[in-house]
């Protein structure tokens, strides 16, 4: 190359206008030019520190750092995920407490109107249901209205409310 | 890792909300004995058969078996700690208990909130053991005793 082009891709490469191609050109020529002025001085300095951190760092260095980059982007892969799947299991399980909230409110739910169980057989008859209801809230009126009877008779005249 | 924890911690509270309905373990676990009857009526049925427009449901327990009585009453006990009792009378061998607790419930929405308010009236004699608990929006001491009297 001769000294005037070199001199052109000099002062292209430190402007920051050099292509890859060029950028090569320059740096075989200072590593093959033995006797330079004293204006490419540096230059040679500068592209010899780059070709020999070139040739050290590649294969080596990429063997020690790819493990740790591997791993840190599992780490942060895995930490996503894992927040992800919390999230979701998070919604699922305040879903399942609404709902499960919800279905207590409108118990007994699934569209039935009554669940009856006599003996432990369940009874889909209403006539026998409204029966045994009545039966069992009977019983529990006519105990109520007997406690009531013995509070009268001790002239309470207001129930308050007692903390258990 | 302190975001998950912060997850499961504000998920924790929607789940013991969702755990308040005691009795229905026990109308499950009555249901399948001899001697047993457990009814659960909808607030539908209930209005149907002239109850006030605020109930919502009645679940209902009756023991007539000598032996499971004591275990009935036992169960209620365990269950009635969360309970303010308004009324205890035991009168010829006849205990009457009246519970009340008011118990916060989602909307149908899923969002609104409102407060039911929660009546479990026990009674145990020798022959029977009966628990009734009737749940509703806005129900005073009178209204549900008469619910019960007048269905």
């Amino acid at each position: 190359m001769e000294f005037n082009e070199v001199k052109i891709l000099v002062e292209k490469y430190l402007d920051g206008n050099t292509s890859l191609e060029e950028e090569k050109l320059l740096s075989q020529y200072f590593s093959q030019c033995e006797v330079l002025p004293d204006e490419f001085r540096s230059m040679k300095m500068l592209f010899t520190s780059l070709n020999e951190i070139r040739e050290a760092t590649p294969a080596k260095v990429e063997m020690k750092v790819a493990p740790t980059i591997k791993r840190a982007r599992w780490r942060a892969w895995s930490y996503h995920i894992g927040i992800g799947v919390a999230a979701s299991v998070a919604v699922v399980m305040l879903l399942t407490a609404l709902f499960k909230d919800n279905g207590t409110e409108s118990y007994p739910g699934m569209g039935k109107e009554f669940i009856c169980y006599v003996d432990g057989k369940q009874v889909d008859d209403w006539t026998i249901a409204h029966a045994e209801t009545n039966r069992i809230l009977g019983e529990v009126a006519s105990n109520m209205e007997q406690a009531m009877s013995g509070i009268r008779r001790l002239h309470i005249p207001v129930l308050e409310e007692n903390k258990n | 890792m302190k975001r998950l924890i912060l997850l499961i911690m504000l998920c924790l509270p929607s789940v013991a909300m969702a755990q308040t309905d005691h009795i229905a373990p026990l109308v499950d676990k009555y249901s399948t004995k001899k001697n047993c009857s457990t009814v659960v009526l909808s607030g539908d049925m209930l209005r149907s058969m002239g109850a006030n427009a605020g109930v919502e449901y009645m679940q209902m327990i009756a023991v007539e078996d000598v032996k499971l009585i004591g275990e009935l009453k036992s169960d209620i006990e365990a269950i009635a700690k969360g309970y303010s009792l308004l009324m205890a009378v035991n009168s010829s061998g006849e205990l009457v208990k009246i519970y009340h607790v008011t118990q916060v419930f989602k909307g149908e929405n899923g969002n609104k909130r409102k407060e039911l308010q929660e009546y479990l009236i026990v009674s145990i004699s020798e022959s029977e053991g009966v628990v009734v608990r009737l749940v509703g929006n806005d129900i005073k001491l009178n209204e549900a005793t008469s619910i019960l009297e007048n269905l």
